[in-house]
């Protein structure tokens, strides 16, 4: 039995939110299942993100919140990207053991009301603090900096090409009616930019902000029942690097790949379709250079050639590939995934308007968790 | 150039033996008293192997470097304006696997490939002690 998303909600992304994620997380989830045509009564199971929402919006006060009497499946897969675009995976398993009928999917965050927050999760680890943050290797601009570097020496890396990701996905938010920065961006405004740890810039990295998202998953069956045409969960892969959190940014074997050329053989060979087969992919872009590496991971570009293919146009709106259709992480909102998952689904129902790609039948959708990855094929149904 | 002021935390008891060394200029790191493989980053879990504990070694401190970025707004809490720095990632010679986070010494270039040597840098200004890599002269 295959399973689709058949609802997809956010909240009206701002770069702060006076609310709780919890209330946030309720927010997107009522407009998910109001898209769906289902009620709260009708969840039955949840997969959620397991670093930062086991914290701040755990399932038990959604769950109560939204007045369920039971909760017959509840998990966690990974954290940030490799959590939220994993989701479906875990639902799968879930709706098809006959555990649970209608699985919903939550990703809130507040990071305007937390200061600091936003590097100090590095900080919270003993190994990274002792070893790592004594030499200012701390902050996520410091450590995709070093990868871009190292990037640059093997493959060779310019400024122009780095740019060419964030000025397609300002293209892309432009057409984006809930994406944060939508003022037009040049390549000459982003290389007039000072650099901020060699060679990223700002506009390397992905926006700060408040939000939350959800979608809705039940089996196909059911879905062509519901309001909205089916996307259907064509095929789901996880992988991880043989390396922990802390490790990651420095003793990674290679640093110019992600766990995304494990995640995304296994996403394909179990929905049985190739890179070639993709018209529109959604990829984790909290940096414009990790953006580039799983493009190459997943095999949507060779390796190396992520940068090149990048700075051609193939992945700006027209382009042979457009990539991160909504803005994605840089342009659109920082929901870490859960926000890619659902514009893929709103590109193959063909409701994009001015940011719709023609004929889109298939998206592929990645998420990055340190050493864990996630890669999502989704389709139209029939 | 400056460079980074930050302590390791106490609680870090598994980082000591590194510590010491390295604010007198040396590297040693820690194996596994079982099977012998490096292990890095240690931690408070000890290495994989049952019963077996941290063996620390002393390396010559000589390396490649395997990238860098000059930093040129510190994240560190409240020292947003210190800087630029460098950091490095070296692959120290004798312990294959190995990534060691560091600073290049200021007024040196850094580049991939870069043969480095661990010492130490004192400021004047504070008394605080950096371990810095320095390139080696050839």
């Amino acid at each position: 039995m295959t399973i689709a998303i058949v609802g997809v909600g956010e909240t009206d992304y701002a770069f702060a939110d006076p609310r709780s994620e919890p209330e946030m997380v309720l927010d997107a989830i009522h407009r998910a299942l109001d898209d769906a045509g289902l009620d709260a009564a009708d969840i039955d199971g949840f997969v959620s993100e397991s670093y930062s929402t086991i914290r701040y919006a755990p399932v038990d006060e959604i769950a109560q919140r939204l007045r369920l009497k039971d909760r017959a499946f509840s998990a966690q897969l990974s954290l940030a990207g490799a959590g939220t675009v994993g989701a479906p995976q875990m639902a799968q398993l879930a709706i098809e053991a006959g555990l649970a009928s209608v699985v919903v999917s939550y990703y809130g965050i507040n990071l305007s009301g937390r200061p600091g927050s936003t590097y100090a999760f590095h900080a919270s680890d003993l190994a990274k603090a002792a070893f790592e943050m004594p030499f200012g290797f701390y902050g996520q601009p410091v450590y995709f900096a070093a990868m871009a570097q190292r990037y640059a020496h093997e493959f060779g890396l310019t400024p122009e090409q780095l740019g060419s990701v964030a000025v397609a996905a300002r293209a892309h938010a432009a057409t984006t009616p809930n994406a944060l920065k939508r003022k037009p961006l040049s390549l000459d405004d982003y290389l007039a930019q000072p650099l901020l740890a060699d060679p990223l810039r700002p506009l390397d990295c992905c926006l700060v902000n408040d939000g939350a998202a959800a979608f809705v998953m039940t089996s196909v069956e059911r879905a062509r029942d519901l309001r909205k045409p089916a996307v259907v969960v064509a095929g789901t892969g996880f992988g991880a690097k043989n390396v922990n959190q802390a490790q990651y940014f420095s003793q990674s074997s290679d640093l110019l790949s992600t766990a995304g050329t494990i995640s995304g053989p296994r996403a394909f060979k179990s929905a049985g379709l190739s890179p070639a087969d993709v018209d529109i992919a959604e990829i984790y872009d909290c940096f414009t250079i990790s953006m580039l590496i799983q493009l190459e991971d997943v095999g949507l570009a060779l390796k190396g050639e992520g940068a090149a293919f990048a700075a051609s146009g193939a992945i700006g709106p027209g382009g042979s590939l457009p990539v991160n259709t909504h803005g994605g992480l840089l342009s659109q909102s920082y929901l870490v995934g859960q926000n890619h998952v659902i514009e893929a689904v709103r590109q193959l129902r063909g409701e994009r308007g001015a940011g719709q790609v023609p004929d889109a039948e298939v998206a592929l959708v990645t998420g990055l968790g340190a050493q864990d990855h996630a890669t999502l094929l989704l389709t139209r149904d029939r | 150039m400056v460079l980074p002021v930050w302590d390791p935390p106490a609680e870090a008891t598994f980082a000591e033996p590194f510590w010491a060394a390295a604010r007198e200029g040396r590297c040693v790191l820690p194996r596994c008293s079982v099977c012998g493989d490096w292990q890095w980053y240690p931690d408070s879990a000890g290495p994989g192997c049952p019963g077996a504990t941290y063996e620390w070694e002393e390396l010559a401190g000589t390396g490649t470097v395997y990238t860098f970025t000059v930093v040129r707004r510190s994240f560190l809490p409240d020292q947003r304006d210190r800087a630029p720095y460098t950091v490095v990632l070296v692959e120290l010679d004798g312990a294959a696997g190995v990534r060691l986070v560091g600073n290049l010494a200021d007024g040196a270039e850094p580049r991939i490939g870069l043969r480095v040597r661990a010492g130490t840098d004192r400021d004047a200004a504070t008394g605080h002690v950096q371990p810095v890599f320095r390139p080696i002269e050839v």
